[in-house]
């Protein structure tokens, strides 16, 4: 690749795989977050 | 079909249907880009006016083309939402939001990279960037709504009004290069002309393809990740809920 346009072309493609990991991560952190919310009433009351 | 589509809008049925897809969708979403990623990188022939600079094209048009698609989706779930009073489309509204803002920022943000080398400049007051940049602000707006109420259905329902106003936008954004004048290119394969006149050769053009089709399943593979959060947090009180939890 010419190295006049490596850094837009290189930072583009890394800006593209944060947005995606933040996309497949920020669920998965919701799902665990909403779990341990919803096993705490009811081991209130056992 | 028709019961088939009524069952599934019921929470407990669109949960285990959605844990049944998310997963392959999300593989295929995977095994399409990474091929499109190396084939956009390595093997489409560099342009002879923009040299390799063009290539910011694999990722900037899929991140343009989902900022307008999400958004046209949830106005039509909001329609859905506000009509129906369908809980499925209220939460298909709020879940689809960050998903369209964080593809729609990519968008700008790798458009700039884009501009710099090729206009010279990373920002130009621009309509397809400026009509762009409120599409952002709109995703935000529907954000920040959902954020605002405790009670999480009035929260949905300002959010669908918002989205349902603010769908006219998306064909601003769209045809803003062919009602004004400006220094952002025609589309080079998301109108008519060009699907009747290809303005990109086939070997450039197979890989955009293969990272518009993998953007787009990804997309569909997250939203429903992000719509079963939804659903949990809305039905946490229902006894299917209940049995979901590890005890």
């Amino acid at each position: 690749m010419n190295e006049k346009y490596a850094l837009y072309v290189w930072s583009s493609y890394g800006l593209t795989l944060a947005v995606l990991m933040w996309n497949l991560l920020a669920p998965y952190l919701r799902r665990n977050e909403l779990r341990r919310h919803l096993s705490e009433p009811l081991e209130e009351v056992e | 079909m028709w019961t088939w589509f009524h069952r599934l809008a019921s929470p407990p049925s669109f949960y285990r249907f959605a844990d049944l897809l998310a997963p392959w969708l999300l593989a295929l979403a995977l095994l399409l880009l990474a091929i499109g990623t190396y084939a956009g990188l390595f093997l489409a022939p560099a342009d002879y006016q923009q040299g390799d600079a063009f290539r910011v094209i694999y990722v900037h048009v899929p991140a343009a083309a989902l900022s307008l698609f999400v958004y046209s989706l949830m106005a039509v779930s909001a329609a859905i939402a506000l009509i129906w009073r369908m809980k499925l489309a209220e939460c298909a509204v709020v879940a689809a939001a960050p998903i369209g803002a964080s593809f729609t920022a990519l968008a700008l943000l790798t458009g700039m990279l884009w501009g710099k080398p090729t206009w010279g400049a990373y920002w130009v007051w621009d309509a397809r960037l400026t009509s762009e940049l409120v599409l952002l602000f709109l995703y935000m707006g529907v954000i920040g709504l959902n954020q605002a109420y405790s009670d999480a259905r009035t929260a949905a329902r300002a959010c669908a009004w918002l989205a349902l106003v603010g769908v006219v936008n998306v064909p601003i954004v769209h045809y803003s290069v062919q009602w004004w004048n400006s220094l952002h290119q025609g589309s080079t394969i998301l109108s008519l002309d060009a699907i009747r006149d290809p303005k990109i050769s086939g070997a450039m053009l197979w890989p955009l393809l293969l990272m518009l089709f993998g953007s787009f399943t990804f997309f569909f593979a997250v939203w429903l990740r992000r719509l079963q959060n939804e659903v949990l947090a809305r039905e946490r009180g229902a006894r299917w809920v209940q049995e979901l939890v590890p005890s």
